[in-house]
């Protein structure tokens, strides 16, 4: 199995001088299995970037398990141009929007809705698919199972495990640590704090032991006093994270598009040191655009 | 012969009190920061949201991996936006049912409500007010009509009957509940509101939505009433029945210097949040797996 990161950045696009290292597009991650099965996590607008690598080994058959439906990781989906040609098959996955009560279909119909581009879902060529995911549903493509659990976000997440002959990964999709709204004095603290554990303990069981974790990591340890509540998680907490769940190395992704190059170096070696990962491990690595990973 | 004030207050001991965590949800809402202890906190005063919750995130909808038993649990394993939402989404509703599940013959009044509530919003927001101004108008949009949820409750077997009679012009219901029951919606809506001691918008918008001189005093008021008249509209033209009778007063049309077709054009296309509400009574009745919902 192999990763290449095809979009690392979050929230929003930032191409630019200071981004040239790392890249500006925003979330898509793509997964090869053993048989050369094509996985992709979400479709922010680096998919166009995987998009334009694809035209060789067309026809294609890719399976697109989509995280969330904010922007950023939905927004490289209508240029994703195997839709366009026929014999391609886009296997689309996601959670259902139980405030809008729509299935991910409808989610990502909207998108290609007349006043916001000008092809229509059902005039796509390839052949579409859509799966609307449960928590916990396991989807088996060729030698590729990919299964999900439901991080926390200000929206329904989930973080996909994918497994492939004995090698693993995770992807967290976005996701804040989860933390108790109450004070230690206040009634409801501990009642809560046994949710926030066993919520805790099921998210480090699911991605135990994987070779390799992709974390959301917005913000540094300064920054999120003032983020606290936005769904967005620290190197910090990541490198704790990767810790309990006893994860061979960690990747941090989703850069807060605000950092250069150069602060985005800089703050992860700060996180480094101060975590004493040289020492207590695992391997940690900032994601980049192009970057392969082989498993 | 009517009754007197004494003997209304006396018929309504056996009316259920005024749902407020509704009420206090839709003004939290509004507050990007609103503490989530707040939230939870309210929600779980009030048992009967508590388990319309409970109920949608454990519907299959959720597909969630385990069962959830308390609302507190549910914003650790869904997160506080999603629950804020839903909680957004149930509120006008419980609201409108004040605490018990809406019968047969109120499901008429519950969609009448939402369709007006949604439109007063959408007038008051277009003459410029704030969005927690227009809130307030899509409350007292939502509670207009909240004297005949109270009239079933009173008197269910003459009330089904007059309820029925959807053929009918205002001025006719009105005649037809004071000769079956002996008092209005309106008079006993605004004696609630009164009880309640509800905001005063709501208790003139429970009391005076039929009489456009005393909505004409206030902008949020008047809203109320043309978005009264235009859900009215809809209403009948959905159902193929005349919408004569229907126009606007000359003291309205004066305050916002439109007509009624103009003033229904410049909704805009607020067809699919109509939509969205009248689904979320369905969800009421039938439980979250309603055939609506289903996948197209």
């Amino acid at each position: 199995m192999k990763l290449i990161f095809r979009g690392v950045r979050g929230s929003i696009a930032v191409p630019g001088p200071k981004t040239l290292r790392y890249g500006g597009n925003t979330t898509c991650i793509e997964i090869r299995g053993d048989q050369g099965e094509l996985i992709i996590l979400d479709a922010g607008t680096g998919l166009y970037q995987l998009a334009l690598t694809l035209f060789g080994e067309l026809p294609i058959e890719a399976h697109l398990f989509i995280t969330h439906t904010h922007w950023d990781h939905i927004q490289g989906l209508p240029f994703f141009i195997p839709t366009f040609i026929p014999g391609n098959t886009i296997n689309i996955y996601g959670a259902f929007d139980p405030v809008d009560q729509k299935n991910i279909r409808q989610i990502l119909s909207r998108q290609l809705e007349y006043c916001y581009f000008p092809v229509r879902e059902s005039e796509l060529k390839a052949t579409m698919r859509y799966t609307t995911l449960k928590e916990r549903q396991t989807i088996q493509v060729g030698s590729v199972t990919v299964s999900n659990i439901l991080m926390n976000h200000p929206v329904l997440n989930f973080g996909y495990r994918i497994e492939c002959n004995g090698k693993s990964i995770f992807f967290t999709g976005d996701h804040e640590q989860l933390y108790n709204i109450y004070t230690p004095e206040e009634e409801g603290w501990a009642e809560y704090q046994q949710y926030v554990t066993e919520k805790n303990k099921a998210i480090t069981d699911f991605m135990r032991g994987v070779d390799l974790l992709v974390a959301d990591t917005s913000y540094t340890i300064q920054d999120y006093p003032q983020k606290k509540g936005w769904g967005h998680s620290t190197f910090d907490a990541n490198i704790e994270m990767g810790r309990m769940a006893e994860v061979k190395s960690i990747y941090f992704t989703h850069h807060e598009p605000i950092r250069s190059d150069d602060d985005l170096e800089r703050v992860f070696q700060e996180a480094i040191e101060r975590k004493n990962v040289p020492t207590l491990g695992p391997t940690c690595h900032l994601a980049r655009e192009g970057l392969c990973v082989e498993l | 012969m009517a009754y007197s004030e004494t003997e209304l207050f006396s018929l309504m001991e056996g009316i259920p009190a005024f749902p407020h965590s509704g009420y206090r949800i839709l003004q939290l809402t509004n507050d990007i920061n609103c503490p989530p202890k707040k939230l939870v906190e309210v929600i779980e005063q009030d048992p009967i949201l508590t388990m319309h919750l409970l109920k949608l995130v454990n519907s299959n909808y959720f597909g969630l991996a385990r069962k959830i038993t308390s609302i507190k649990q549910a914003v650790v394993f869904l997160g506080l936006n999603t629950m804020k939402n839903l909680a957004l989404a149930i509120a006008p509703i419980e609201l409108l049912t004040a605490s018990k599940s809406p019968a047969g013959p109120l499901t008429g009044v519950l969609r009448h409500s939402l369709t007006t509530a949604i439109i007063a919003r959408k007038l008051a927001r277009n003459l410029g007010f704030a969005e927690s101004e227009a809130t307030d108008g899509y409350v007292a949009g939502l509670l207009h009509d909240f004297g005949k949820v109270a009239l079933y409750r009173l008197f269910p077997g003459q009330y089904t009957t007059i309820l029925e009679r959807r053929d009918l012009t205002e001025t006719a219901f009105i005649d037809l509940e004071l000769r079956e029951v002996s008092t209005t919606h309106a008079a006993i809506g605004e004696l609630m509101g009164r009880r309640w001691s509800l905001p005063d918008l709501i208790i003139q918008s429970m009391g005076g939505h039929h009489d456009a001189d005393r909505c004409a005093a206030s902008p949020l008021l008047a809203c109320v009433f043309v978005a009264n008249l235009i859900a009215q509209k809809m209403d009948r033209g959905h159902s193929g029945r005349s919408t004569r009778g229907l126009s606007l007063p000359s003291s309205m049309i004066h305050h916002f210097g439109k007509d009624l077709d103009a003033l229904t054009a410049s909704l805009g296309l607020i067809a699919d949040e109509i939509d969205h509400a009248l689904f979320l009574t369905t969800l009421q009745e039938e439980g979250p797996m309603a055939p609506s919902m289903r996948q197209p």
